[in-house]
């Protein structure tokens, strides 16, 4: 189980969160996207070995929603930011990345 | 206002003011229940002075505390989010000093005093029976008197507010879960002796006196 | 003869504390501080079990977790608990236990036919043999299980308690041993928070078991004393019997506690066993090593045990498993157990040890107490059916592959075995650290950690007291400095131990030739696996380490192969011819040692709290007027009101008549309820539902539809506006948390610059539907708001007193009536509750449940988002393309909808059905087939969504998701059911007042 550092809330076991899944997925303007580019924003995710930036919910805790660069291989977590903030530059070959 | 007889707090049935023990010294565990605190939840762009000058509190500025005064807690529940907690019936005058005194910012005010109650822990085995459902690390060096954080027991979802540090804690819980919530504390204090206490006492709230605004006669 | 195998003195029993005890029914007595094991020992038992598959004699192996065969059934009726070690047990006055697998006996048992005709259980023969044809297996099963026996579980519910506990520390030391101990105190000097578990009662791990000095005083004292200093430390917890039984990612362990179970039933308070989740912040381990048998002939036989049990036994328990023991050895540890049985009363017949030139400290001493060696030698052969009674000898050929020359026999009832010793890295290895090949200690070692953890002592491949005590003192001072904290010069006991101390110079030998063919040399006692199961699985080309696992079941049994794993996979790689490395080793996963399920379940069992039970404020009183209730998510609700003699469907059919013809009342506390506030609460709405909020007015309600960004139904509810920029949404029960979720990762992730506020109050308000034709009469008597079509129309809301008490009151309906519903602050809907029932008693007013609300919409063709919808169904496919804007801007699910595959005409669309038979209720579920009479599987179109008995339409009806059914009303479709057709008419969903004219009267 994670221990996950919220960005209010300091370090709080995993329990209290959700996670949402892949992070900076753009949604498309639906006025001029193409069917196929309202596809791969609903539907298409990376689902990498490795490096993985993702969204997480302290549902049980401060309700707020931020990133976390976790690496799905060993589950460290690298970096957490603000859900409004761009990924931050990690190598990934420490996350297990292949 | 409706009559008070008219009112019946979520744990009515387990008829708590029967139960009261002379003397809790023995428990390991002391339960009670502060009924029909007031609650008004506070969201937004807000100005903490705002707040102090229309009900009597400012606002924490640091996450996972609570700020007192007038009569009321503040609890820091999210970076733009406060639990105001006030004496029974202080609700609607609560509301509409915050109402009137926050016009014009961007806020969200809402009376959710009947959405929790509020069940006081008490006793020497107050932490190692919360730590039997709660996963906050709750030893003194981080959690201490005048802390807050919402988590959960088990499986409901709480605010955790340490009252003082002998420990007492104010645990919130959803009025739907509180009758299950209060059976676990039971089931989970039994080995060590829990005893129900007599409802704390609550001091009234008074409106601050409303300052004249600029350009005011 | 009581305790004939009993020292008179020395160890850490207490003699004057006598404990009576039966084992098979037998009674016995043996001392506190004694094991089950060592008081078995004592008293001259040897035979405690019979192996799994051929039901062989077996005894006593060691002295701890590894313990492979003295399983036992401990306790009798509800307290009774399979599968504990002897070993660690701790024995108590009155304590009963059974050998497990010896109906009738240990001593005559049926099933040892097996071991004669074990040629045709070879390995694999479960798979080989059992698994087809597939059916048979249930037969065998039940043969195989009660032949062999696994224990039993208890028949009554478990009359104990359980406790779990969330803990985080600074430094959690795992192992209370000389390098655990040296850990936890310099860790524990700092003022950190420091935790130290030990699995046994009594802290000292190996230091019990020597007769080594630290600081000037035994090893066992100083261990004392150690714990008497943690103990006055503040923030150290000492967790004596405590099993740190996982290690998690991020630092997270769980621990056993057994508070209770070394207790007599009549002196145990609190919980049986308390489960430890423990974060740390630092952990170190020091977990020890386990000593690997060798792998002989015969070696299964009682008597042949672990050297270092033995030592044990002798130096901690007094008790002597034998008088004369042959010592087997391929490295110099053994000699010190020699050497210390020898003092215990033991006499040693030879050390038979498979070096050519043994020499060392230990080697020196041995020799110089007049002990003969036998060197360059192995056992070729145990003698002796229930207890060894004679070995055979015999000289090692240079290759070491077979032997040669003439045999020697020696007599003994005890032979003391070591193949060397394995580091406990089970918690190591579940932590993720990778594990390295030390060719010297011919064994796994901890090499690179994966989380904050550091290993010390023997689990370290560190065998010297000296090295084990200055390892522990760093690491614990350098997980609290890690942690935070500040350690002044910490300071490494001193100690003093004997000649020898830690040095193995050991010469693997791991599949020890007899010069005999068919000879049975087990590696894994438990699972009955020997060196040849290994052979025929390298022949049947099982050779990778995790087929080799599964296929011999070496390390599959309740001891999870403690002592076997290594030993199996070194002779895998004899046979394959390469180093042990590249064969590998399996995955060591929780738990290191079995976890009971009541810790795992705590106190978290049973209707009351497995799972939180919402009530709504009116809870008591459905419970005291014969509510039946049902489950909806977490909460309870009346599905229907019984009354006497009344059945579930008599009662749902008169609730939902009189809703129809008079007036009904449910409790609809439970709809989710979201306050929304800000200069862009308008917004907000306006991008989550399909319709357009615009135009809503203060006072006034719409009904809106939520959809999921690609287009599919999410949830529905009535949002009114209360004020400018507040506005209050009702969500499905089940739908609430779900729906204030996505409005929040909407705010806070998508629509930052919107300004709104969204604050659940579900529980704030409790509500009450009042439904029927005499709805507004009864409410009218019980407010002064004027409740007439002009003042109040559908869809509209006004705040109002009623019954005395201040609340809300909207104009909406979910049944199809005239209706109202009101929200008052929680604590009072229960006399509104009550003040309507008693307005409405000239009415017959009627309670009404869920199903009831159910039929009754249903009758109206109202979804029920979650149960008319799937996650693939969009408003067009239930007929509500009315309720989709086409003016409006962009909002969830617009642009999903356009794509081609929602556009597709084929899709399952909503539509009524109606049974030839009027009486025949569709299960829900059912599907719907154009083919109903073909072979299997038979094809299907679409399935029932809703299905109910309508007592208003005196008939049955139906809803169903069905393929193009919007062109295919008139139709006639088939629903195939377990026993029989059921043939419907398509029609449209709905049902009954088609016009709305009761709605809006
Ligand atoms: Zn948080």
């Amino acid at each position: 189980m994670l221990l996950i550092e919220c960005p209010h809330c300091g370090p709080r076991e995993q329990t209290e969160f959700t996670c949402g899944g892949e992070g900076h997925i753009v949604r498309p303007d639906p006025a001029t996207a193409t069917d196929a580019e309202w596809g791969h924003y609903l539907f298409m995710r990376k689902n990498p070995k490795g490096l993985h930036f993702e969204r997480w919910f302290h549902a049980h805790g401060c309700r707020q929603w931020f990133h976390a660069a976790r690496s799905t291989v060993t589950h460290e977590i690298f970096a957490i930011y603000g859900i409004d903030e761009p990924p931050p530059a990690i190598d990934p070959s420490k996350a297990g990345s292949q | 206002m409706a009559e008070s007889y008219l009112r019946q707090s979520p744990l009515a049935q387990r008829a708590l003011d029967t139960r009261v023990a002379d003397d809790t010294s023995a428990a390991g565990l002391v339960l009670s229940e502060r009924r029909y605190l007031a609650k008004i939840n506070l969201r937004g762009k807000i100005d903490s002075a705002a707040v102090k000058a229309a009900v009597g509190v400012e606002l924490p500025a640091e996450p996972n505390t609570v700020t007192e005064g007038n009569n009321i807690a503040a609890l820091w529940l999210g970076p733009a989010e406060w639990l105001l907690v006030g004496p029974s019936d202080a609700e609607k005058g609560m509301n509409d000093a915050l109402v009137e005194g926050l016009e014009g910012m961007s806020a969200g005010i809402v009376d959710v005093t009947e959405g929790r109650t509020v069940i006081r822990v008490a006793g020497p085995m107050a932490r190692d029976v919360l730590s039997m459902g709660c996963p906050l690390d709750l030893h003194p060096r981080v959690f201490g008197a005048g802390r807050c954080a919402q988590s959960f027991i088990v499986r409901s979802t709480v605010i955790v507010h340490q009252v003082d540090d002998a420990p007492v804690y104010d645990i919130y819980v959803e009025r739907s879960q509180s009758d299950y919530l209060f059976h676990w504390f039971e089931t989970s204090g039994a080995p060590y002796g829990v005893a129900v206490a007599a409802e704390p006492e609550t001091s009234s709230w008074r409106r601050p006196p409303r300052r004249k605004k600029d350009g005011e006669a | 003869m009581s305790q004939a195998f009993r020292n008179g003195d020395g160890g850490r029993i207490d003699r004057g504390k006598r404990l009576n005890f039966t084992f098979d029914g037998q009674n016995y007595d043996g001392f506190a501080g004694d094991t089950l094991a060592s008081a078995l020992l004592a008293n001259g038992v040897r035979l405690v079990g019979r192996s799994f598959k051929y039901h062989r004699p077996r005894g006593i192996v060691g002295s701890g977790p590894e313990e492979p065969n003295a399983l036992i059934q401990l306790g009798v009726g509800a307290h009774t608990e399979p599968n504990t070690r002897a070993t660690q047990i701790a024995l108590f006055d009155g304590l009963i236990g059974e050998s497990q697998n010896a109906w009738p006996g240990v001593g005559f048992d049926v099933g040892a036919i097996n071991n004669l005709v074990s040629k045709v259980i070879p390995s694999g023969f479960y798979y080989k043999t059992f698994m087809w044809p597939a059916a048979a297996w249930m037969f065998y099963e039940k043969f195989i299980r009660s032949a062999a026996g696994l224990g039993k579980a208890p028949s009554e519910p478990d009359p104990e308690t359980y406790e779990k506990r969330t803990v985080w520390c600074d430094v959690l030391v795992v192992g209370g041993g000389p390098a655990g101990l040296a850990a936890a105190r310099a860790a524990g000097a700092s003022g950190a928070r420091v935790i130290l578990a030990d699995e046994g009662s009594e802290f000292g791990g190996s230091l019990l078991s020597s007769r080594d000095r630290i600081e000037g005083r035994e090893g066992a004292d100083w261990a004392g004393d150690v714990i008497d200093d943690l103990a006055g430390m503040a923030e150290v917890r000492v967790l004596p019997r405590t099993t740190v039984a996982s290690y998690h990612d991020h630092n997270y362990l769980v621990a056993v506690e057994r508070v209770n179970d070394h207790l007599p039933l009549g002196e145990r308070h609190g919980p049986r066993q308390r489960l430890w989740k423990i974060r740390a912040k630092q952990v170190v381990l020091a977990t020890g090593a386990i000593e690997r048998p060798l792998v002989f002939a015969e070696n299964d036989r009682p008597g042949v045990m672990l050297a270092g049990a033995v030592r044990t036994y002798v130096n901690r328990y007094g008790a002597r498993p034998g008088n004369r023991a042959v010592v087997f050895t391929n490295n110099d540890s053994a000699y010190r157990a020699a050497l210390d049985a020898a003092d215990g009363g033991i006499s040693i017949a030879a050390i038979v040890d498979c070096r050519a030139n043994p020499e060392g400290a230990l080697v020196r001493l041995v020799r110089e107490r007049g002990i003969e060696i036998v060197s360059g030698s192995v056992i070729s052969g145990v003698r002796g059916a229930k207890q060894v009674s004679e070995v055979e000898v015999a000289a090692l050929n240079d290759a070491g592959d077979d032997v040669v020359g003439a045999r020697r026999s020696f007599d003994c009832d005890l032979v003391m075995m070591s193949g060397g010793w394995n580091p406990t890295v089970h918690l190591y290895s579940q932590s993720g650290g990778k594990l390295a090949w030390n060719q010297e200690l011919a064994t796994f070692v901890p090499a690179t950690a994966a989380q904050k953890s550091r290993e010390v002592g023997a689990v370290n491949g560190s065998f010297s007291l000296a090295d084990a005590l200055a390892e522990g003192t760093r690491a614990g001072a350098a997980a609290a400095r890690d942690a935070g904290f500040e350690v002044e010069g910490e300071q490494v006991p001193a100690c003093e131990a004997a000649p020898g101390d830690g040095v193995l110079s050991l010469l693997a030998l791991w599949d020890v030739p007899c010069g005999r063919k068919g000879a049975k040399r087990f590696l894994d006692f438990q699972n009955d696996v020997t060196a040849a199961d290994v052979a025929l699985a390298h022949r049947e080309n099982y050779s990778s380490v995790e087929h080799f696992k599964r296929y011999t079941t070496t390390g599959m049994g309740t001891d999870q192969g403690k002592t076997s794993n290594v030993n199996g996979l070194a002779i895998m790689a004899g046979l394959r011819g390469v180093d042990v490395p590249e064969v590998g080793h399996t995955t060591f996963r929780p738990f290191y040692t079995a976890v009971t399920v009541g810790a795992l379940a705590g106190i978290n069992s049973g209707p009351e709290l497995l799972d939180p039970v919402r009530k709504t404020p009116m809870h008591n009183w459905h419970e005291t007027h014969g509510a039946h209730f049902e489950d909806v998510g977490q909460w309870k609700r009346p599905y229907c009101y019984l009354r006497p003699g009344e059945t579930v469907k008599q009662a749902v059919d008169r609730e939902v008549l009189a809703a129809r013809t008079s007036v009904a009342i449910l409790d609809a506390s439970t709809l989710g309820k979201i306050d929304i506030q800000g200069p862009d609460a308008l917004e907000l709405i306006n991008r989550v539902y399909t319709n357009n909020f615009a135009t809503l007015k203060v006072g006034q309600c719409r009904y809106g539809l939520m959809l999921k960004d690609d287009g599919m139904v999410f949830d529905d509810g009535v949002t009114a506006r209360i004020g400018e920029n507040r506005y209050l949404m009702s969500t499905t029960t089940g739908g609430a948390p779900n729906v204030l979720n996505w409005l929040e990762e909407w705010l806070q992730c998508e629509w930052r610059d919107l300004e709104a506020y969204c604050t659940s109050v579900t529980t704030h308000w409790a509500a009450i539907a009042i439904a029927g034709p005499n709805s507004r009469r009864l409410l009218a008597e019980l407010t002064a708001t004027d409740l007439s079509n002009e003042a109040f129309p559908f869809m509209s809301w006004q705040d109002g007193e009623i019954a005395g008490i201040p609340g809300r009151i909207f104009r909406i309906s979910f049944s199809g009536e005239t209706g109202f519903e009101v929200q008052v602050p929680a604590s009072y809907a229960l006399a509104l509750w009550r003040a309507l029932m008693t307005a409405g008693e000239k009415y017959s007013i009627t309670p009404y449940g869920t199903e009831a609300m159910h039929v009754l919409r249903a009758e109206k063709g109202f979804i029920i988002a979650g149960q008319d919808t799937d996650g693939t169904t969009t408003p067009y496919d239930l007929g509500m393309g009315w309720i989709v804007s086409r003016k409006k801007g962009d909002f969830l699910g617009k642009r999903g909808l356009e794509r081609p595959d929602t556009l597709r005409e084929d899709r399952k669309q909503l539509v009524g059905l109606l049974t030839e038979n009027p009486n025949e209720v569709i299960p829900e579920g059912a599907h719907i087939s154009p083919a109903p009479d073909s072979a299997k599987p038979v094809p299907m179109e679409g399935w029932v969504t809703s299905s109910y008995y309508s007592p208003n339409c005196g008939r049955s009806i139906a809803m169903a998701l069905l393929r193009r059914g919007n062109e295919r009303i008139g139709e006639t479709v088939a629903l195939p059911l377990e026993d029989k057709v059921v043939r419907a008419k398509i029609t449209k969903p709905v049902f009954f007042d088609e016009e709305g004219e009761r709605l809006r009267g």
